[in-house]
């Protein structure tokens, strides 16, 4: 490991184990942990004030707060958060006291109207730069396809683009889902989708906090060029036992969570129903249909309370998603792929002002697809092995500085074999060793002035690259109801995925090595964040990023048996820039947002999309298919009645990019293929994707009715229907040799789409 | 201020409405198609003009008939000078065939050179791949799925330093529905129109394996290189011919590009690359091939 690399980590525990020496003497404090007072679940982002200074904080990802430096005197505390009621409270602090206060929060409950009482200060939405946290009942109440999803809910937010109705991918400004690092309770999920990308891995019911950063993301973040998403579970409730048991028309779930003495513990299940259909179906000889198709996973989490500054927890996940598909006879397929974590953790809390964060990670996917055909078989041993271990600190010095410092270490294993007919045909073992340490200070230079800098460096052992990344971020607000952000940033990237669009089922990720660059980017994003009236927020983000040394498989390798493993990959460029607005009512009777987006994202491959008669040019820059220039999103969430509420979505956005064939020809005489048939029917294109296919727009809406389980728990039933124009929305055009002149087809995406689904929450 | 929002309100309309990227009009491009095939005659070229896609396609329309074609064997490789030249003239098949016969070299530099009144002169080459013989003794009668199989052994001789592509071509002699392999009878057998029946049947009498890497051979003590035939390229009992293509680059580039347009390898659906030339002032291919046929029976197993 570089020495550049060992000094960095020695400078971040120098600086943060000299505990006392920004202490002020005389200065009191409080802190404590932030929670739901039904269920005892900590809560993330939770804001927190004393209103008389206003001088204020937010929960961290464990649900913990501090406020230091305080005078000796009354105050009122007041801590709030989406959701909940807000909480008040009178305290007295004495001098050099270290006072520790749990707040515990109580939801909302069924007032139809918001009665708020705020301060200045913690009125503050979590809106950084960048930053959406999403509203986890509402991914629930949100109209999709079949069922509740995650990434799904993501794909409504401006900046965040779909590549189709059948997929939950993420592109996120103008990257593609590898650019985004998907963390679960701080593991890295490497192929986070089911049902060939339908849905998300996360089952909504297990999920505690979903915060997406859309760009421009912190040091204590990496190893990405574009976002993250950070996902916790839940905790568990620490007040009772109660479950949820949710029967849809593709998959159930059931969700489990309680306290015991030292602390709690959740569990939730979900798997696919569709077994009995696929049963009766199968009785029919002439349907060809999978005898063997379901996906599941479950998700569990136990927390340890080892004393008022200790806590531990042990989570995990595992999901697969399973295919036996007999096509004919000596022919059939089979597919087995999925993930699994594991994540123990360690809060510690040496003081007031001292915060550390220790978890050993363990992360797997596997992939094994085989394919039978007459007697050849073809197979795929895919697995990724990544053990890591992570540690922040978090040190509030003064007043004006919060560090925050860490380190991620790791190995990384990918094993990629396959073979055909019983002869392996490429293999390939890579063990990394990588890791990555980051310092970063939050210096509030005045009340209304904020700065973020940092520096990670990151190192990857595969080629023995080391990246130093830094990253700035500020923060201007001239009042309590206008916020201007900047931030901007070095991003590395030493992992590609080799995956398709319509179906990541045979997703493989590939690393950086000797002669393959790790890519790298910069990102620049301005904003400006307004509360323009009461309770409803404006928002928008210019952006910019680079990206560059972008390496992927090339496509134009048809058999990479025998290669060097650099000579696999082709080698660009790319780059992305737009404008994202969003307005948004937050409390009341109806709460929603309007989303707009206006942006480009291109790439440029050395050789590709060049002139014809110019094959050894530089090769054009291009757009890919999920580029959409314009991208608007309505969600309205509106609670008709005590026991009503209606959620819609309504998307509109500009066409996807695809390549439109001018010309063609065929070819006279191929000797090798078959001559009573004409075979090699060849296009003539101009540029690549320069062509835009019709507009986009679907209608989605549900209804939401709140019942009761024979008066023994609460229900709810969801109606919902998707697509309700039932607007055939062009995916990609076919071509039909077939005719001649060539026809040209639609593919086309989802019908309309009902459906229901029934929830017990007991 | 008045001026500065309007100003804005122009740019921004600008931008919303104006097309960074358009897409480029139809343009003619002369089409050559000839595949040279060592130890065999020079074969016909073929020379036509593309189409537009919202055109029917009639090959013997878009003929190009006032080509002047010459195909240059040279001494060395490209660039080197010209050892013999070899003039075609167009047949009645539409296509322009040498006028005089030659044996196409294995191992050797061809150069096509095509001039057409009022459009650029068109020129390419091609190196032949070296010749190659199976070492291995094919049986004469093989069962299905068996042990035993047709096992394509090349020799160092005609191995060079470049990694080498490969298409196997399997031609039935008994292509009927009877004799169709269980895998291919119970999937054709699912059509019910017996015209497609038919023509599904013809289809597979002659199938291609798609280009094969060298990297799926094993390498011998010997260094020569061994591939066992896949069953997969089996549709039909009976008499089968096998014909194992060694591709050259423009070949290889060319297939393999073709191949990516509708649908192959990572790109998205709707993207479309163009093909890879190597031939300046038309599209199409000149390329060429080694090949080696093998002739065996393959036996049903008792069970079939």
């Amino acid at each position: 490991m570089p020495k550049s690399f060992l000094v960095l980590l020695l400078a971040i525990f120098g600086l943060l184990s000299s505990v006392n020496i920004y202490a002020q003497p005389g200065n009191a404090s409080v802190s404590g942990y932030i929670t739901d007072f039904e269920t005892g679940e900590t809560l993330i982002g939770a804001n927190i004030a004393l209103i008389e200074i206003n001088k204020g904080s937010s929960s961290n990802t464990l649900g913990y707060y501090s406020i230091p430096n305080i005078k000796a005197d009354t105050y009122t505390l007041v801590c709030s958060f989406i959701g909940y009621k807000t909480f008040k409270r009178t305290i007295t602090l004495s001098e050099n006291e270290s006072l520790r206060l749990e707040v515990s929060l109580s939801p909302e409950g069924l007032a139809l109207e918001e009665i708020v009482v705020e301060s200045q200060r913690e009125k503050r939405e979590q809106k950084n730069i960048g930053t959406v946290q999403m509203n986890t009942a509402l991914i629930k109440e949100l109209p999709s396809v079949f069922q509740a999803d995650v990434f799904r809910s993501i794909q409504l937010l401006p900046g965040v683009k779909a590549s189709s109705d059948f997929s939950s991918g993420l592109y996120i400004r103008g990257g593609g889902p590898d650019q985004t690092l998907i963390l679960l309770d701080r593991t890295t999920v490497y192929n986070p989708s089911h049902f060939f990308g339908l849905f998300s891995t996360f089952n909504p019911d297990a999920i505690k906090n979903v915060r997406l950063y859309k760009g421009g993301y912190p040091a204590e973040y990496g190893g990405r060029l574009g976002s993250v998403l950070d996902i916790y579970n839940k905790d568990g409730n620490r007040k009772e036992v109660a479950g949820t048991v949710s029967l849809g028309m593709l998959s159930s779930r059931v969700m489990l969570e309680g306290p015991y003495k030292k602390g709690s513990w959740s569990i939730a299940a979900r798997r696919s129903t569709l077994e009995p259909i696929l049963n009766v179906l199968n009785k029919f000889d002439d349907l060809t249909l999978p005898s063997n198709f379901y996906f599941l996973d479950i998700n569990g989490k136990i927390n340890y309370d080892a004393g008022p500054n200790d806590k531990l927890n042990l989570s995990f996940y595992s999901g697969v998603d399973v295919l036996k598909f007999p096509l004919a006879e000596d022919f059939d397929i089979k597919l087995n792929y999925g993930n699994q974590t594991v994540s123990s953790n360690w809060t510690h809390i040496f003081n007031e002002r001292l915060f550390s964060n220790f978890v050993f990670t363990g992360a797997r996917y596997f992939n094994f697809p085989s394919f039978n055909l007459a007697g050849t078989k073809s197979t795929r041993d895919n697995n990724i092995y990544d053990f890591t271990i992570k540690s922040d600190l978090e040190y509030l010095a003064t007043d004006s500085h919060t560090f925050k410092g860490g380190f991620w270490g790791g190995v990384m294993t990918l094993k990629l074999n396959d073979s055909f007919d019983g002869a392996n045909t490429f293999g390939s073992r890579t063990q990394a060793n990588y890791g990555s340490a980051y310092l970063q200070d939050t210096w509030k230079a005045t009340d209304r002035l904020e700065f973020i800098g940092g520096l990670r460096v990151s190192y990857f052992s595969d080629g023995n690259y080391v990246r130093a990344e830094p990253r700035l971020s500020a923060e201007f607000s001239p009042n309590n109801r206008l916020r201007f952000q900047a931030a901007a940033g070095r991003y590395t990237q030493y992992l590609t995925l080799q995956t398709n669009e319509a179906f990541t089922a045979f997703d493989v990720w590939l690393t950086a090595d000797e002669g393959v660059r790790p890519s790298y980017g910069d990102q620049f994003v301005l904003g400006v964040k307004t509360i323009p009236f009461e309770d409803y927020g404006f928002d928008v983000e210019v952006y910019y990023r680079t990206m560059k040394d972008l390496f992927e498989t090339d496509p134009f390798i048809p058999d990479i048996s025998g290669l060097p493993y650099k000579d696999t990959f082709r080698f660009g460029s790319g780059d992305a820039y737009g404008i994202e607005m969003l307005f948004e009512k937050r409390v009341g009777r109806l709460t929603g947002f309007i989303g707009y987006t206006f942006a480009y994202t291109w790439r440029k491959f050395p050789g590709y999309n060049n002139e014809i008669g110019n094959p050894n040019g530089p090769g054009r820059s291009y757009p890919p298919k999920y580029d959409r220039k314009n991208d608007v999103m309505v969600v309205l969430d509106y609670r008709l009645s005590k026991k009503w509420k209606f959620t819609t979505a309504y998307n509109y956005a500009t066409g996807q990019a695809y390549t439109e064939p001018l010309g063609r020809y065929n070819l006279q005489n191929p000797t090798w293929d078959n001559p009573n048939f004409v075979t090699y029917q060849t296009f003539v294109t101009g540029k690549v994707n320069a062509s835009r296919l019709p507009a986009y727009t679907r209608l989605d809406v549900s209804f939401t009715r709140k019942s009761s389980f024979f008066k023994l728990a609460d229900a709810e039933w969801q109606f919902q229907i998707v697509n309700v124009m039932n607007r055939r929305n062009v995916w990609f055009y076919n071509y039909d040799f077939e005719s001649n002149p060539v026809k040209k087809e639609e593919v086309k995406l989802l019908p309309i789409l009902p459906t229901i689904s029934y929830t017990v929450n007991f | 201020m008045s001026s500065f929002f309007k100003y804005s309100l122009i740019f921004s309309l600008l931008i919303l409405g104006c097309d960074l990227y358009p897409q480029d009009d139809y343009q003619e491009y002369v089409v050559v198609e000839s595949f040279l095939i060592a130890d065999e005659p020079l074969s016909e070229i073929f020379i036509s003009t593309t189409a537009p896609t919202s055109q029917e396609y009639k090959f013997k329309d878009l003929v190009i008939s006032n080509a002047n074609v010459v195909v240059n064997l040279l001494e060395g490789g490209q660039g080197s000078a010209v050892q013999s030249s070899f003039s075609y003239s167009l047949g009645v098949t539409g296509s322009y065939m040498p006028i005089f016969p030659h044996t196409v070299l294995p191992a050797r530099t061809y150069q096509l050179k095509i001039s057409i009144p009022n459009r650029d002169d068109i020129t390419a080459t091609t190196t032949t791949p070296n010749r190659f013989t199976n070492q291995n003794t094919v049986p004469d009668s093989i069962i299905y799925l068996s042990q035993d199989r047709i096992e394509l052994k090349i020799p160092p001789s005609a191995i060079s330093e470049d990694l080498k592509y490969f298409i196997f071509t399997t031609m039935a002699h008994d292509a009927t529905f009877e004799n169709l392999v269980p895998t291919f009878k119970d999937l054709l057998g699912r059509e019910d129109d017996p015209t497609k029946l038919q023509e599904n049947i013809l289809r597979l009498s002659i199938n291609n394996s798609g280009i094969i890497s060298e990297g799926n051979f094993e390498t011998e003590a010997d260094g020569s290189l061994l591939l066992r035939y896949p069953w997969i390229g089996i549709a039909f009992f009976g008499d089968n011919t096998i014909v194992a293509h060694i591709l050259d680059k423009n070949s290889y580039d060319f297939i393999r590009s073709q191949n990516m347009q509708l649908g192959g390898g990572s790109f998205s659906a709707g993207e479309i690359p163009n093909v890879i030339y190597n031939i300046d002032g038309a599209v199409g291919v000149f390329g060429s091939f080694a090949t080696d046929t093998l002739q065996t029976k393959v036996l049903r197993q008792s069970r079939y």
